[in-house]
């Protein structure tokens, strides 16, 4: 079923906030932006999306129909979300039997998420992304292997890349860039950097907030708090969710099959023996991986022959509040 | 945290930017538009509950030792491709490594990290790496002791802290979730979170009462039932405890 998309702002996520910022709900319409209803039992894929204070239905979004692929190109986002700061150059996606893709071109959120191109794959359930001169708060983001990079600065920002994720129709899906916004967990109990501090002045003005003498995560949360819709801020809840690039296909593991054969496709094929390797920002995923199992599709885990387990070197550096 | 404080910030600018323009009616959020059909499914992690897990019926045998990886975001089963009741992610305090219990074609039984306490569940085996871990950690409430056997030989023995009466370490079968150094807190440099929780604190500190190992700042501490649940340890156990493979059992019992 394909409708106009929209992008919507939450009204009810901002009850809370009108009388503090003077909100109104929001709705503008995007051509060739499609909606999917439903999570069809068929290779699908889509360019674009967000959900939370903002919402932004699938863009470009194509599912498999048959041996024919289905694709679709859009051209730029239309001068409704380049107001609030979205703009992209073309989007495309592409599903067809065991294989989807989706690209992004000239891809800026606000001059926070910058990428000349992100493009997303899923063949044969096995993932890929390729990251071309893509940038996350100025700084160089690379094409990570599939799975394998998670800038989790919880609870403020959690970026991840190329995540994959078996869904209970057994098909993959592959994120190219999921972008959440304060992922919940708040502790706030971490000191803010002195250089932080120093930025106060300027995040305060731009939201009309006075954070003078704030040293805290917790303190500055708590402003900000006032700022936002009721609940953003509860620790369950994230407050808003960018997708940027979203693959779905069949592995045909769920059949019990083993593998299809190594396809050797693209950028992906020569990182699937890495399981964990390094995750900025958290600590280290490390690097003694290189002999374990990768389970492999339709392989049971035998404990004869099975790799030693190695011991752990990723020390994250967190407030976790376990018991004393 | 830099970047994470200032950038996330700046973006809430651009979220709250977009309230302030323009006008017009509101429509129904769209469905979840990520990853479709799991999107529903809560996590499982040391913060959740999950209803529905079955629990382990086996908290005093160990295994063999094998442990594995979600190499993806995967749907936890209450059986084996029976109902999907909670999804688990490949990263939780670093890489999550859990250990299996029972397997089934295509199927591993795994502890969950999840309250309730002894909640296990069902992943799909082609979307797991596996290794084995030659250790198991016994706790003996009773006699304040913790051994570390390696290939079944005693490698280490230790008397510890435990919780005090109102706020006791649970019993059963648990496991190694991760190891974190907190820099807000001088009693352990370095704290291993298990994947079991007080069963009298539903919170601690603002978390979920996960129980943990670490050291303390005096020896004082050992041989004594004075903790809200953790298990303290001596130093030369907690750095031997830090080269234990994650996903390694933890067996904790009356004795």
């Amino acid at each position: 079923m394909k409708t106009e998309g929209t992008i919507n702002v939450n009204s009810r996520k901002l009850a809370g906030a009108s009388a503090a910022i003077g909100a109104f709900a929001v709705t503008a319409m995007l051509l060739g932006a499609t909606t999917a209803v439903a999570a069809p039992e068929a290779e699908h894929a889509f360019a674009l999306s967000a959900s939370g204070i903002l919402d932004i239905e699938p863009i470009s979004y194509v599912e498999a129909n048959g041996d024919t692929p289905v694709t679709k190109e859009l051209v730029g986002l239309g001068s409704a979300a380049e107001d609030f700061g979205i703009s992209a150059g073309v989007l495309t996606a592409e599903a067809k039997p065991g294989y989807s893709e989706s690209t992004v071109a000239k891809l800026n959120i606000k001059d926070l998420l910058k990428a000349e191109l992100v493009k997303t794959w899923c063949d044969h359930g096995k993932g890929g992304l390729e990251l071309v001169n893509a940038e996350l708060l100025g700084k160089q983001l690379k094409t990570p292997t599939i799975n394998d990079k998670v800038i989790d600065l919880s609870p403020i920002l959690r970026v991840s890349l190329g995540e994959e994720t078996r869904n209970a129709d057994d098909s993959i899906t592959v994120t190219g860039i999921k972008a959440e916004l304060l992922p919940g967990r708040a502790t706030g109990e971490e000191e803010l950097s002195e250089e932080e501090k120093a930025a106060l002045p300027a995040v305060a003005d731009l939201l009309n907030l006075d954070l003078a003498g704030e040293s805290t995560v917790s303190g500055l949360l708590g402003k900000l708090q006032g700022a936002l819709p009721a609940g953003v801020l509860e620790r369950t809840e994230t407050a808003q969710t960018i997708t940027v690039g979203s693959a779905t296909c069949f592995d045909g593991a769920a059949d019990g099959n083993t593998d299809e054969d190594n396809d050797g496709n693209g950028n992906n094929g020569g990182d699937n023996g890495n399981g964990n390797g390094d995750d900025d920002g958290d600590g280290d995923g490390n690097g003694n991986d290189g002999n374990k199992d990768r389970g492999g599709e339709g392989r049971d885990p035998q404990v004869k022959g099975a790799s030693v387990a190695p011991a752990p070197t990723a020390v994250l550096g967190a407030t976790v509040p376990v018991t004393h | 945290m830099l970047w994470g404080a200032i950038g996330v910030v700046v973006v809430l600018v651009a979220v709250v930017g977009f309230f302030m323009f323009g006008g017009g009616q509101s429509t129904p959020p769209p469905a979840d538009s990520g990853s479709g059909t799991t999107g529903a499914l809560p996590l499982s992690n040391t913060f959740t509950t999950i209803e529905g897990a079955p629990l382990d019926t086996e908290a005093t045998s160990t295994t063999e030792g094998l442990v594995v990886h979600p190499v993806r975001t995967t749907p936890v089963h209450a059986s084996p491709g029976g109902k999907a009741i909670a999804q688990i992610e490949p990263q939780q305090f670093g890489p999550t490594w859990l250990p299996v219990i029972g397997q089934q074609p295509d199927w591993v039984q795994v502890l969950l990290p999840s309250k309730p306490n002894a909640s296990t569940g069902w992943i799909r085996a082609a979307d797991t790496e596996h290794v084995i871990t030659h250790h198991v950690i016994k706790v003996h409430l009773k006699s304040m002791k913790m051994e570390l056997t390696e290939k079944g030989k005693s490698v280490g023995n230790w008397s510890i802290g435990i919780g005090k009466p109102e706020a006791p370490t649970p019993t059963g079968r648990t496991f190694l979730l991760g190891q974190f150094k907190d820099p807000k807190q001088s009693f352990s440099p370095v704290i291993i979170p298990l994947g079991t929780h007080s069963p009298t604190l539903d919170t601690f500190g603002g978390g979920p009462g996960t129980v943990g190992i670490h050291g303390w700042p005096s020896d004082d501490v050992l041989g004594k039932a004075s903790s809200d649940g953790c298990i303290r340890v001596p130093a030369d156990a907690l750095a031997k405890l830090t080269e234990v493979p994650l996903g390694t059992l933890v067996m904790i019992d009356e004795n």
